[in-house]
């Protein structure tokens, strides 16, 4: 990740802001200037909810390269309290305790650290509700 | 505009892990072998379909490089649309003859996976996911597909032995396969105690990376005549886009994609399902094969397992699916893999499939998928002589 890349996405990633379309309310998370189902371009930036609950999720076992150590870890697809679908890590969750958990909540997590440069990328991961 | 669009040729290698092959000679070798079959006609437009050259082996511009392979002064153009490049290059073929301004095109499709260690080409090959809001996670292809396939469980109640049944006919017809990957029976025990991936998918759910190239010569009907007797046609050719990220889909039991672009092509073809004697179809993970067989109408909506158990879908059976082992077992060199499923059709039709042969089929789907459902394209081909 880029020093460039890392500034860009610090809303999003920080603060879990989306867009809301002005003209029909369809809320995105996924950057976007124009609204994908009206193709209205009066989209405002929101906050969204920082609680969801669990769609699906996997275990993954065989990672990408360099996230080796992290073996197991989980994604989940999350539906946040107004209906917008986020894929994030849920953390602070054995495999084993996850199957039982639904409702979730976001936490402030690094994401990843460049080996070479040494920028660490923070942002939003979710974790079972306290 | 040209009336018919045909495919008068075809050429392939063995999937597997070529040592001693680089992309170039991946790109060649598969070339000539198609252009060799019909004495090299004259071509007046090559396609390349490659999903990543750029991070598996370091080479870029390879339109020029496969031009430059074979000593061509034509136009050459890449397709990347990840693991759908195949599918969209012949697409782009269709259109470019049909138009009527080309007459003879070489389609071929390469990739070289295995310059890196598993785990490296896994990596890169998952650049087809959304970068800023998947990949930032450490998501590989396969944590999506299965995330596709514990909804699909889940919402429909399915146990993960009709997707073990799916694997186990793959890999029979594989073995028969001169050049399948991996050409050696499963069963659904073996399927049952293969290691986890990332739950609930398993290691024999994906279809394994693999070195390939597979070429096509794809010709106006009336150029074709002039130097082979024995042709396809291309009866209908369509595409469509869904959200790059599972994230903005209305529905993730479904390829929306695959829905939108088969109906076209039915339409175009003039033809009903019924009248489709085989199906090739995108089975990069399991799920995506039970999926699909509902997005083309073949199943209702969560009864893709029943079909699977029931109906079946071996090469004896009704409407035999992938009967060359799919991408499951045939392997998934990913930007060639939809020009493998295109020549395998055609093998069939032609009646030149050998010890894999059906039984005098006339009309194949093809549907190629690229990413988790972002690209979808449905070519069908038609037997002619
Ligand atoms: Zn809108």
């Amino acid at each position: 990740m880029s020093a460039p890349e890392i500034w860009r996405n610090a809303k999003q990633r920080y603060n879990l802001t989306g867009y809301r379309c002005k003209k029909c309310g369809k809320t995105f998370f996924t950057k976007r200037i124009v609204c994908r189902k009206c193709k209205s371009k009066d989209l405002e930036e929101v906050l969204l909810p920082w609680e969801g609950a669990i769609e699906t999720y996997t275990v993954v076992r065989s990672p990408i390269d360099g996230y080796e150590t992290k073996v197991p870890y989980i994604i989940g697809l999350i539906k946040l309290k107004n209906g917008v679908r986020i894929l994030s890590e849920i953390v602070d969750c054995e495999p084993t305790e996850i199957e039982k958990t639904k409702e979730v909540e976001l936490v402030f997590r690094v994401l990843s650290k460049d080996k070479e440069k040494g920028l660490i990328t923070y942002g939003f991961k979710f974790r079972p509700k306290t | 505009m040209n009336d018919g669009v045909v495919i008068s040729s075809y050429g392939l290698l063995r999937v597997g892990e070529h040592w001693d092959k680089s992309l170039r000679d991946l790109i060649a070798e598969a070339s000539i072998n198609a252009l060799e079959k019909v004495e090299w006609p004259p071509v007046d437009k090559v396609l390349i379909a490659n999903a990543a050259s750029e991070v598996l082996t370091g080479q870029g511009n390879i339109s020029a490089l496969t031009a430059d392979q074979l000593g061509l002064d034509v136009p050459s153009v890449r397709i990347e649309a990840a693991d759908a490049s195949g599918g969209l290059a012949v697409h782009e073929a269709y259109l470019a003859v049909k138009s009527g301004v080309y007459k003879n095109i070489l389609v071929v499709g390469a990739e070289k996976v295995s310059e890196h260690v598993s785990a490296i080409s896994v990596h890169r090959s998952s650049i087809s996911l959304d970068k800023d809001y998947e990949l930032i996670y450490g998501t590989p292809v396969s944590s999506i597909y299965a995330l596709l396939m514990k909804a699909y469980m889940d919402k429909f109640k399915v146990s993960r032995e009709p997707f073990g049944q799916f694997a186990v006919e793959m890999h029979k017809n594989a073995v028969e396969n001169p050049y399948a990957q991996l050409r050696f029976p499963i069963d659904i025990r073996s399927y049952m105690e293969s290691p986890m991936v990332s739950d609930p998918l398993c290691l024999l759910d994906c279809s394994p990376l693999g070195d390939g190239a597979a070429a096509l010569i794809m010709s106006s009907m009336e150029y074709a005549k002039k130097f082979t007797d024995k042709y396809v046609e291309v009866a209908a050719s369509s595409a469509a886009s869904d959200a790059l990220s599972i994230m903005d889909r209305d529905s993730i039991l479904e390829f929306k994609a695959t829905k939108i672009a088969s109906e076209k092509a039915f339409k175009i073809a003039g033809l009903t399902r019924e009248k489709v004697d085989f199906l090739e179809i995108h089975d990069v993970y399991t799920v995506s094969a039970l999926i699909t067989l509902e997005d083309l109408g073949y199943a209702e909506k969560g009864a893709a397992h029943k079909y699977v158990m029931e109906r079946g879908v071996s090469r004896e059976g009704e409407l035999p699916v992938n009967p060359e082992g799919g991408l499951k077992a045939r392997g998934h060199p990913i930007g060639a893999t939809g020009i493998y499923q295109i020549v395998e059709a055609t093998m069939q039709l032609m009646e030149e499939a050998g010890s894999l042969q059906l039984n005098e089929p006339n009309v194949s789907l093809v549907q190629s998928m690229g990413g988790t459902g972002s690209t979808v394209i449905v070519n069908i081909l038609r037997k002619l002589f």
